[in-house]
């Protein structure tokens, strides 16, 4: 049984192993600190964040839910693992924690929800709340999140975009207790090729960094996705996916090429000029190519 | 209003042939407290086991004379008094109305005669006020544990001393109380029966007081058990017996689930709400969570919302007991609170026992020698 519960829609799959980069290393340790605020009686609410998407936050909570979180009594989850809606409401945010925690609300004003979900998470002994896209919360739902988490001696760790910094901050209260701060960053290219890629599990897929040939065909997959570890997982599965309809034996250097070609890269992983607000994936890639194109028209 | 200064011109004496049928009604139906052999004046059960029924048909004289004194507001006030979810016995009935005579320099009504009007009585308040309780094949353990655990309650640590109620047919626990620094097993076993027991209450529109109780045929436990405990369960035909074998669910809740919270120092709130979670994760039952939720679901309902001791008498007997005297302001002073009622005025000076209500510490229960005497509220 899983020691937490978790509604993040981007999930590890079951036959892929975290792997545990020097970043993932960082961020159990960042959290343990969060964990023992509780055991010395002042829980904390951190804030992790990191300039620019898919350099493998969310994995690296997946990662850690798996090695680093405090066991559970009984058997029941000890961690919530929560991804907000854009904009939830106060109401949805603590009807949520009910609804993971299997509770059933009890009335239907803010107030009353509120202390059942305190109580809910004082009662099933819930050690962390992570929620994750944090840079889409409101200033209300910091607010309810700030109670709920004092009143249930409950830490919180809100992983999220560089903007998380700005939202939080003109809300003094929460940003007087959340003074621990960790901004995640991409691993370096080393790491990938010694690490990352070795690591990935697909089908046809094998890479020896000793290995001059694979060396070479990772050197290249970098140079091209780096620093998002998203885009270079997309660009081994897309390759993976080439060699297997080609009915190959492995994936080579030409299934990487052919997948870098089907991958669009451009403006997703330069470095930004403003503070992102969430990754937007495809859209976000458009609206960029839109920027670029019309920039390079004047 | 003291009866006896009614002017009512219907205010007038019972007539023969109504006391004639209040004696014969009450001396032929079972009362749930019946006369002491001290107020047969007449020996009238005595007779009765040597010549039949037939000699509680007093013939007019008798009748008459038995009722001096007794009118219709006297009658009515009687009612009043006996007919209420106070549940008074009709001993105390007979207290008050002598209080009431001596007030106007009167001569008090006999006590067979306030015994009788009771007894006639008795349907009517069973009709009105009287639990419906409903007697189950359940049967209940009751046990303590002191599970492997440290908690926090103040600056204080201790391993949790908790008192618990066990369905056995159901195989679930069905309340719990941790018992709180300094506080005697008697008092924890009390509390945690009187949890229990006003979880067995439920609506309903046609009973009197809006609720029926489905109580066990049977307590069992392998501690002594206290008087007021074993005065409840006698008052609700529960037997008690003992065991010497515990249930399973002792020895889960002892390895398995305080085991895992060895090295941890919990606190004492938060304690409570971790084990009735799971209880109910575990065998679809938390007393506490399941409380909380009929509150909630039953919150519009009246009868639901009062005073669980009021609507079930015996439940007073579980009531934290404060030995008082009345004062010369008749007023009760208990734990810091004064209770006040009208009918303490006639007592001051007065030794009681005053149970205060689990449910709402502004009423106390106030006893006159070991009987029910009124409902007092707290003094503003």
């Amino acid at each position: 049984m899983n020691n937490y519960i978790s509604t993040i829609t981007r999930t590890i799959p079951d036959w892929q192993q975290p792997i545990t980069t020097s970043r993932v290393e960082e961020f159990c340790g960042f959290l343990a600190m969060i964990l023992e605020s509780a055991n010395v009686g002042y829980p904390l609410i951190g804030i992790v964040y990191s300039d620019r998407s898919g350099i493998g936050k969310t994995t690296a909570i997946l990662a850690a839910a798996e090695i680093a979180l405090p066991p559970s009594h009984t058997g029941n989850p000890s961690t919530l693992l929560l991804e907000l809606e854009p904009e939830t409401t106060q109401v949805a945010f603590v009807e949520l924690i009910l609804r993971v925690l299997g509770e059933r609300p009890r009335g239907r004003t803010k107030s009353q929800l509120q202390q059942r979900a305190i109580e809910a998470l004082q009662g099933n002994d819930i050690r962390l709340i992570v929620f994750d896209e944090a840079d889409q919360f409101g200033k209300k739902t910091f607010d309810i999140l700030r109670y709920i988490c004092g009143q249930s001696k409950c830490p919180a760790l809100l992983v999220g975009l560089k903007s998380i910094r700005e939202i939080v901050k003109p809300y003094e209260q929460l940003d007087s207790r959340s003074f621990l701060t960790h901004e995640f960053k991409p691993i370096a290219k080393e790491e990938v090729l010694r690490v990352f890629l070795p690591g990935l599990v697909f089908p046809l897929w094998s890479f020896d960094p000793d290995n001059e040939h694979h060396h070479a065909m990772g050197s290249k997959i970098v140079s091209k996705a780096h620093p998002s570890l998203r885009l270079i997982r997309g660009v081994v599965q897309t390759a993976s996916s080439i060699a297997k309809l080609s009915d190959a034996e492995q994936v080579t250097a030409e299934h990487v090429d052919e997948a870098i070609k089907h991958i669009r890269f451009s403006g997703l992983y330069s470095e930004p000029t403003k503070p992102l607000k969430a990754d937007q994936g495809d859209h976000e890639a458009l609206s960029e190519e839109r920027n670029d194109a019309k920039q390079n028209s004047k | 209003m003291n009866p006896f200064l009614s002017t009512s011109m219907l205010n007038r004496p019972l007539s023969a042939e109504t006391c004639q049928t209040i004696v014969f009604s009450a001396a032929t139906t079972p009362l749930r407290f019946p006369m002491r052999p001290s107020e047969d004046m007449l020996g009238l059960h005595a007779l009765a086991e040597a010549y039949g029924r037939e000699v509680y048909i007093l013939d007019r004289f008798t009748a008459a004379q038995l009722f001096e004194g007794v009118t219709l507001a006297v009658y009515q006030e009687v009612e009043r008094l006996f007919c209420s979810s106070t549940f008074r016995s009709h001993r105390t009935v007979w207290l008050l109305l002598g209080k009431f005579a001596e007030e106007v320099q009167m001569l008090p009504p006999s006590p067979e005669a306030i015994w009788a009007i009771c007894g006639y009585l008795s349907g009517i308040r069973d009709e009105r006020v009287g639990p419906w309780v409903i007697l189950s094949e359940a049967q209940w353990y009751i046990g303590q544990i002191v599970p492997d655990v440290m908690i926090s309650s103040g600056t204080i640590r201790m391993r949790p001393e908790i008192t618990w109620i066990i369905d056995e047919r159901l195989g679930r626990v069905i309340a719990f109380h941790r018992h709180k620094v300094g506080e005697s097993l008697e008092s924890a076993i009390a509390t945690t029966l009187y949890k229990a027991l006003c979880m067995q209450r439920r609506p309903a529109s046609l009973t009197p007081g809006g609720l029926t109780w489905s109580l066990p045929k049977c307590l069992v436990t392998d501690a002594s058990v206290a008087q007021n405990v074993a005065t409840c369960c006698a008052e609700l035909d529960i037997s008690i017996e003992s065991v010497s074998m515990r249930p399973e669910i002792f020895d889960d809740l002892e390895d398995s689930w305080a085991s895992t919270l060895s090295g941890r120092v919990i606190s004492a709130g938060q304690f409570d709400l971790m084990l009735d979670t799971y209880f109910q994760k575990r065998y679809g039952y938390g007393p506490r969570t399941n409380a909380d939720d009929a509150d909630y679901a039953f919150r519009h309902l009246e009868g639901y919302n009062r005073d669980p001791a009021l609507m079930l008498p015996p439940l007073r007997w579980l009531l934290p007991a404060y030995d008082a005297t009345i004062g010369e302001d008749a007023t009760v002073a208990i734990a810091g609170r004064r209770y006040q009622d009208d009918l303490l005025r006639y007592w001051t000076g007065s030794e009681v026992t005053a149970r205060m209500s689990r449910h709402d510490p502004q009423i106390a229960y106030i006893y006159l020698d070991g009987e029910i005497l009124c409902q007092a509220l707290e003094a503003t």
